[in-house]
């Protein structure tokens, strides 16, 4: 009964709870200045995440995943006996939000890395965290752009530029698609990766007939969707959230849409599949090969972990929050202490064993993880190739 | 094919706009005669919503009960609003300003509440599919829950029509906000007429947003967007005419949806924003406001 | 008329900042009868009528109404206590109906009447038409039957004070407070509203009315106040008013 309170109530306050823990990190950096050897009993681990806000769906995974994580380190001893404490702000989803986050993080808590999701986000962070040379940890964005910001930003996530040239290969032999509807949603995100498989479709013969734009948040797609409906292409890509991507489905279905759906990773999630529906039939994506209950062993082991904790299933991002806290405590391990020392202990790890799948990084510090092509069929997700 | 879409867009604009009538008119039922710029109304909206979610989903109770139980839940909600926060300001001297601040807090407070009972997830309350699959005419497809949506918003809308005209509580709400002070001179039991404003105009709400919550699902920062649309409406249509209330919500929808013909959607927003701007510039009385700028002191 | 004051004013004075609007005003009214309170603008006519009916608190000095003291109560409770006043401004319900404008005076049996649309209709039935014939009653008193339907908004002047005098009647109140009944009104209107004022009071009612015109209404009241700076010029019987030669001095500006 006990436990079952407190982890119900990490659950529905986690800012508040996190909140004061930043209070309580303020005050103990400050009594740090006369006693050193205090602060060094504990290593930090900072994450910039939208808790609240449109998406809040990713504070979750991320409050969830590095619980796990914290968890595990603790039953193995911690490093040498010294905790590592995830020091959590809310971003919103706001680069301006979050930027003052990592200002903080960065000058008053003074952490060696940041966790981050959301390609607005990240593009906003990364110059900052590159200045600061502090590592920048992205779990969750697939802008493009995320490759040129700098060597202290590293990602979990393998970007647009790679998974959307197997998805448009997918659009136009898989589906043979002639011509497709984008439908985005209004940030970096929705714009980068939509723009990079326009540009990739129309590569290999495609035609784009209809671009259609939703807000971050939106429940009401009749408007979108009535336009694409007309516009009557062979396939819609949608780029957005899970929620979005279910109430889209659900209204394409109802308003008697034909197109198939095509969409970039990390939709197949329990959130989009339980608001679509039966609407959800027939979508694919290149996806990410974490699958918490048809992948790996350690991806089942993980999945079933979660769900029997958290009762439902885990997204990808919580799996990458758990292999980014693990990352980062092998590199303590090895003796790594300054960003740097950590940066060069990430670009060194050859097919780490984490539960998204192995992790090798590129030189340019994004997972070499490579998508495979998932559908959603007779209700089942189920692997193409 | 064009014009097809053009159709199409106009009956999902008669479907928009049929709620957002309602929106306007739940707003101004309470605004025209008690003068209070009720904030919380979008967390009135919001909470029906999430009610008719835990009659229907949570507790299991028939479909029309719920939606039954969610108005009446949010009319008394409304009633306790204002009798916990604006009446007792109100007799302790407070202005509009105080109120309408109080009435933000009041937002706020409901918004975390909410968020601390519902979670932010979205919910989806589940409908029997044959409501919400279109039905296609040619290439044109209306749901029946449209069809359901427009024709309860239109008897609703008769019948609130019926009850500030031929009643005398409705007519008691027409006199208070025609001269709140004379009212009171003339023996009509202004607070008992007050409550009734905040209890229907609240139920009012409710039924947007049960509607709201079958067709699209709920998400708990919904209800701004739909307050904004009951305010916009009201001016556009003139502070004090529910006629005018409900005929610019419903050509709202109807402007909104058809103004994204050509431009992309994500423009709606902007649209209704355009529209009040253009009446506060050369019409800010809307379009029947003129008689109360008129006689109003 | 020698019984004892249906309403009773004792020593009534008021300032606003520097002006001393009324000066030790005391005067007695009768039940059943009309009484005018005249004098130039400016006088303190309609001050002293804001006093009676609770608009404002005198500074010193006593309002009895049958031998109960109102001074200080707010102009509700004095309503509930059967006084009711016209306003020169009128304050109808500009935007309803004849009809609705006294309809809704008129005193609910109960406290929940308003409600009664959500009661069973049977009771709703018996008290809406008793309302209803009431309503109509007093219409065909003052003449207006045949503009029932018609927003007051669009009535003439006349029409406007008539609907106020309806509203006054709607109330039920027996001491009815009438600002300025006759200013804007014809000659053939002022006829009219002088048989209608006779009808009231021989209903049992009585009257206070203001009143800047001298002629106007005078030669129907049963006593006359004069009202002069604030100060109580004269008071007396129409006749003796008239052959007064202070107040035909301060009308005629001698």
């Amino acid at each position: 009964m006990r436990t079952n309170r407190t982890s119900k109530q990490i659950r529905s306050v986690p800012a508040t709870l996190w909140a004061l823990g930043l209070v309580l990190a303020l005050a103990l950096t400050l009594g740090g200045l006369t006693g050193a050897a205090h602060a060094q009993e504990e290593f930090k681990y900072g994450a910039v995440m939208p808790v609240t806000g449109p998406i809040p769906q990713y504070g979750e995974y991320f409050i969830r995943g590095s619980q796990l994580a914290l968890e595990d380190l603790e039953k193995g001893g911690w490093i040498d006996g010294r905790k590592i404490r995830v020091v959590l702000e809310d971003g919103k989803n706001d680069p301006k939000v979050s930027l003052a986050a990592i200002n903080k993080l960065i000058n008053i808590d003074k952490v060696p890395i940041v966790e981050t999701v959301g390609s607005s986000v990240v593009l906003a962070l990364g110059p900052v965290a590159q200045e600061n040379r502090v590592i920048l940890v992205n779990t969750a964005a697939q802008n493009p752009n995320v490759r040129k910001i700098g060597n202290f930003i590293f990602s979990l996530v393998p970007l647009a530029d790679g998974v959307m040239q197997t998805t448009a290969r997918q659009a136009v032999e898989g589906m043979k698609a002639k011509t497709a509807g984008l439908l985005f949603v209004n940030n970096e995100y929705g714009r980068g990766v939509s723009s990079t498989f326009q540009k990739l479709f129309e590569g290999s013969g495609g035609k784009v007939v209809a671009s259609e734009i939703h807000a971050q948040g939106e429940t009401d797609f009749t408007t979108p969707l009535t336009k694409l409906k007309f516009a009557n292409a062979d396939i819609v890509f949608f780029v957005g959230h899970e929620n979005e991507l279910g109430y889209a489905l659900k209204k394409a279905k109802q308003i008697g849409m034909k197109s198939r759906w095509l969409a970039p990773p990390g939709v197949f999630n329990p959130l989009t599949l339980t608001l679509a529906g039966d609407a959800a039939e027939g979508l694919q994506a290149a996806d990410y090969p974490f699958d918490p209950v048809y992948g790996t062993e350690r991806m089942r082991a993980f999945g079933k972990r979660y769900q029997e904790r958290f009762r439902v299933l885990p997204g990808n991002a919580a799996a990458r929050t758990y292999d980014a806290i693990m990352l980062y405590a092998a590199a303590l391990k090895t003796g790594g202490r300054t960003p740097e020392q950590i940066r060069d202990y990430l670009l060194s790890v050859k097919n780490f064993d984490g539960v998204s799948g192995p992790v090798t990084f590129d030189k340019e510090g994004i997972t070499l993880e490579q998508p495979v092509v998932r559908v959603v069929q007779g209700g089942k997700i189920i692997l193409m190739k | 094919m064009a014009h097809w879409l053009l159709l199409q867009l106009l009956i999902n604009g008669i479907v928009a706009g049929s709620l957002y009538a309602l929106l306007a008119i739940s707003f101004a039922t309470i605004y025209a005669p008690t003068k209070t710029f009720h904030f919380a109304h979008a967390s009135i909206y919001v909470y029906s919503g999430y009610f008719l979610y835990q009659f229907a989903m949570g507790w299991g109770w028939p479909l029309p009960v719920s939606i039954l139980g969610g108005v009446v839940t949010a009319g008394a909600m409304g009633v306790l609003v204002d009798r916990v926060v604006y009446t007792p300001l109100r007799r302790s001297g407070a202005g509009v300003m105080e109120v309408l601040l109080s009435s933000f807090a009041v937002f706020v407070v409901l918004q975390s509440v909410l968020l601390l009972v519902w979670k932010s997830d979205p919910r989806t309350i589940r409908v029997p599919e044959v409501l919400k699959n279109g039905i296609p005419f040619g290439v044109l497809t209306v749901t029946p829950l449209d069809l359901l949506t427009v024709a309860t918003a239109g008897a609703v809308l008769a019948a609130v029509a019926v009850f500030m005209r031929y009643t005398r509580l409705g007519k008691a709400i027409r006199a208070i906000e025609n001269d709140a002070g004379m009212a009171v001179m003339v023996g009509i039991p202004t607070e008992g007429v007050r409550m009734a404003t905040f209890f229907l105009g609240s139920a009012l709400v409710a039924v947007a947003a049960v509607f709201t919550a079958l067709d699209k699902g709920l998400e708990p920062t919904i209800g701004v967007q739909a307050l904004l649309v009951a305010v916009v409406a009201m001016i556009v249509g003139g502070v004090g005419s529910f006629p005018g209330a409900a005929l610019a919500g419903l050509l709202l929808g109807v402007v909104e949806n058809l103004g994204i013909w050509k431009i992309p959607s994500e423009w709606k927003s902007t649209i209704t924003f355009s529209v009040l701007a253009l009446f506060l510039l050369f019409r800010p009385s809307g379009f029947f406001g003129q008689r109360v700028a008129r006689y109003s002191e | 008329m020698a019984s004892a004051p249906y309403l009773q004013v004792e020593g009534l004075w008021k300032a606003f900042g520097g002006l001393q609007a009324v000066k030790d005003v005391r005067f007695g009214v009768v039940k059943g009868a009309i009484t005018s309170l005249i004098g130039p603008n400016g006088a303190g006519k309609t001050t002293v009528f804001d006093l009676i009916s609770g608009f404002l608190i005198p500074d010193r000095g006593r309002i009895i109404f049958r031998g109960r003291d109102l001074t200080g109560f707010r102009p509700h409770e004095i309503v509930s206590l059967g006084i009711a006043r016209t306003f020169q401004h009128l304050g109808l319900f500009y935007q309803l109906s004849v009809w609705d404008n006294v309809f809704l005076a008129l005193p609910a049996k109960r406290r929940e009447q308003l409600w009664a649309v959500f009661l069973p209709r049977r009771a709703v039935r018996e008290e809406e038409g008793l309302l209803v014939d009431r309503t109509a009653e007093i219409l065909e008193f003052l003449g207006l039957g045949d503009k029932a339907s018609e927003q007051v908004a669009n009535l003439s002047w006349g029409d406007q004070k008539l609907v106020s005098i309806g509203r006054l009647l709607a109330t039920d109140s027996e001491f009815l407070l009438m600002d300025e009944p006759a200013a804007g009104l014809s000659d053939e209107q002022i006829v009219h509203l002088k048989s209608l004022l006779k009808g009231l009071v021989a209903r049992g009612k009585t009257v206070l009315l203001i009143d800047h015109n001298m002629e106007a209404i005078l030669d129907i009241s049963d006593w006359v106040i004069v009202l002069n700076f604030g100060q109580i010029l004269a008071a007396g019987k129409p006749a003796e008013i008239l052959a007064n030669e202070d107040v035909v001095r301060v009308y005629l500006g001698v």
